[in-house]
């Protein structure tokens, strides 16, 4: 028992900037939902909870404070199912008191699964759902249990493989043009308003396919050209840039349920170009086509890891990173005006499927954050944003409601935030 | 499912209108999240009152013996005890989950303000003579105890102890510098941190490496 509470392990390298510069604005904390066809209970979901924890060390983790960097510590701590009681993405680190680090919520027919981005990105956490509801599913139908298709191995889990493909190479520092930002007024008490639409995959690929790009590709066009139809002209001056990040996991082979991503740039300027959506989709596929190369990605996160090994950066007291990485992450966020993310295809086992209505993604943010997934024929596309104004919104579901007409519109935002 | 006739499109939602258009809906109503209640909570709005009636009551003292300098000068006494029971309190709050932790930063702040009252009021060394002794030595022994009763992990409290012997042998130096009028309770404190530590090395040795290797990894 000892060895275990003696356990801990320093944060990955995409996992150092959150810590610093989480607020009750920007948690830095994501959600995977799970509808399913019937009501949840409560008691098989703890029970699943149980069993899915011990098959993923890591997420036992709390994450204290040293004197130089934060750490994750093993802890002792259970993981308890509770009826969603709290805000969309509502802040999980406390600094003053030891919690996990991610939270399993039900309401009516859906599973939520809200983590700190520390322990986890989303193909991490996304295996950790998914083995919750196969375990939940075959507590209660008695399904068999069958592999999901990742390594299971703890030590392949835990693997920090920023530290595997990092290379030793001088820092340098991609500039970035400054980016037009969202302004507006915010909901109250920093909550995150949440627009959901699910709509068939299949017209919106062929709509992808009918322009020769990729389903991001398609969805970045359609992001940045409702967000630059909304833009004052003034603001127009800046381009409008949206930040993408890339699992690694495709260019270099791991098997870490830890942070593993990086993100890349994609923005269209509205002064120059002429706005049309052919124009932007170009741009995009341009951007996409030279970005997504494992040369360059490694060179991303290796002037990431190289402030890791910078000896002055190592020894200046947590007290003083804190301030340095806060006001890093502030001037970068001047950097892109949004986020895409997309996490692409959700897989569960054959006889799951019809037990499983849907898979949702949502994310913490204080911009505007676009998250896909698909699962079976449907996608689900989530825009998070702490404004009270939806006209970007509007105009991207409208867009898309043109390539299907059965789009489906969900949302927490309630009639007196509007 | 309710339905918005602008946007044309099908909403599921329990909203009276469209989220994205702000008109109408139609159809039948449909939670697909829970209705959050305000976080705002009655705390926050009595230490709001807390805050106020502290600060009203130093300005309010600064200004009446501003007027009145013939009664001495005694406002720094009203600023220094605000100061004393926003930082106590803040910290009991703050640290209230985390028992250990909540002494040791406790006594830290005892310890600091008393040197500073004891100061302020033509140091009589009371403050060194008794207050940090017992403290630290009370400090240790219940430390120890509480560990042991609540079953804490190691990890938990084992630091704190040792922070807290650390402080503890501090009072040698008031003995050494020859400033203690009473020198019983300082020499008791110091022996009692130094065995806490002694035996803290040998028994919990391997816990303090580690926690001490974690706390201080580069």
């Amino acid at each position: 028992m000892k060895q275990v509470k003696n356990r801990w392990k320093k944060l990955d390298n995409a996992a150092k900037i959150f810590p610093s510069s989480s607020t009750l604005a920007d948690t830095h904390v994501f959600r995977f939902s799970c509808e399913l066809n019937s009501p949840v209970n409560p008691k098989l979901l703890q029970q699943a909870l149980d069993e899915t924890a011990k098959a993923f060390p890591i997420f036992g983790y709390v994450l204290r404070r040293g004197v130089f960097w934060y750490y994750l510590e093993a802890s002792n701590l259970k993981p308890t199912v509770s009826q969603e009681h709290k805000p969309l993405c509502a802040p999980l680190y406390r600094p003053t008191t030891r919690t996990l680090l991610y939270e399993v919520s039900y309401f009516g027919a859906t599973v939520n699964l809200e983590v700190y981005h520390v322990i986890s990105d989303g193909t991490g956490a996304m295996h950790f759902l998914r083995t919750l509801i196969m375990k939940y599913l075959s507590l209660r139908d008695g399904l068999p249990e069958e592999n999901l298709g990742y390594e299971t191995a703890h030590s392949g889990m835990a693997d920090d493989s920023f530290r595997r493909y990092s290379r030793r190479i001088p820092m340098k520092r991609r500039h970035l043009p400054r980016a037009a930002l969202l302004r507006g007024s915010k909901l109250s008490e920093n909550r995150t308003g949440l627009i959901r639409g699910t709509l068939r995959i299949s017209p919106l690929l062929a709509a992808a396919h009918e322009h020769n790009a990729t389903l991001t590709a398609y969805l970045s066009a359609c992001l940045l050209s409702a967000i630059g139809e909304e833009m004052s002209v003034r603001a127009r001056k800046r381009p409008v840039i949206l930040n993408i990040p890339v699992n690694l996991r495709n260019y270099f082979p791991s098997d870490s349920v830890r942070n593993f991503f990086t993100p890349i740039y994609v923005g269209y300027d509205f002064s120059r170009g002429d706005g049309s959506f052919a124009d932007i989709l170009a741009t995009v596929k341009e951007t996409f086509a030279r970005e997504l190369d494992r040369d360059r990605l490694t060179a991303h996160f290796n002037s990431l890891t190289a402030f890791e090994d910078n000896i002055i950066a190592r020894i200046t007291p947590l007290p003083i990173k804190d301030l340095v990485l806060r006001s890093a992450y502030t001037l970068s966020n001047k950097e892109y005006t949004a986020t895409l993310s997309n996490v692409g295809i959700v897989q569960m086992p054959q006889a799951y499927l019809p037990h499983i209505r849907a898979f949702h993604v949502c994310n913490a943010t204080n911009k505007m954050q676009l998250c896909v997934c698909s699962f079976g024929e449907h996608i689900s596309l989530s825009v998070t944003s702490p404004y009270l104004d939806t006209n970007i919104q509007r105009r991207l579901f409208r867009h898309l409601h043109e390539l299907d007409r059965s789009l489906l519109i969900e949302t927490n935002l309630l009639d007196d935030d509007a | 499912m309710k339905h918005c006739d602008t946007c044309g499109i099908q909403v599921r939602t329990s909203r009276q209108t469209c989220p994205l258009c702000q008109s109408a809906l139609k159809g039948e109503s449909e939670a697909v999240f829970p209705k959050i209640k305000s976080l705002y909570s009655q705390y926050t709005f009595f230490f709001k009152l807390l805050f106020i009636a502290t600060a009203a009551g130093v300005i309010a003292s600064v200004a009446v013996n501003l007027m009145i300098p013939q009664s001495g000068l005694w406002c720094h006494f009203v600023v220094i005890g605000a100061v004393c029971f926003w930082v106590l309190l803040i910290t009991a709050i703050r640290r209230r989950t985390n028992i250990p932790r909540g002494i040791l930063n406790q006594v830290f702040w005892i310890c600091i303000f008393s040197g500073i009252w004891d100061a302020v009021t033509l140091w009589h060394g009371w403050s060194i003579d008794f207050v940090i002794p017992c403290t630290c030595m009370a400090a240790i022994i219940t430390l120890g105890v509480i560990g042991k009763v609540l079953r804490l992990p190691p990890g938990d409290y084992i630091g704190c102890i040792l922070a807290d012997a650390l402080l503890g042998v501090t009072p040698l130096i008031f003995y050494l510098a020859n400033l203690l009028h009473f020198i019983y309770l300082s020499l008791s404190c110091v022996a009692v941190s130094l065995i806490a530590i002694i035996a803290l090395l040998i028994l919990e040795g391997d816990q303090i490496r580690t926690d001490l290797a974690r706390r201080f990894h580069v």
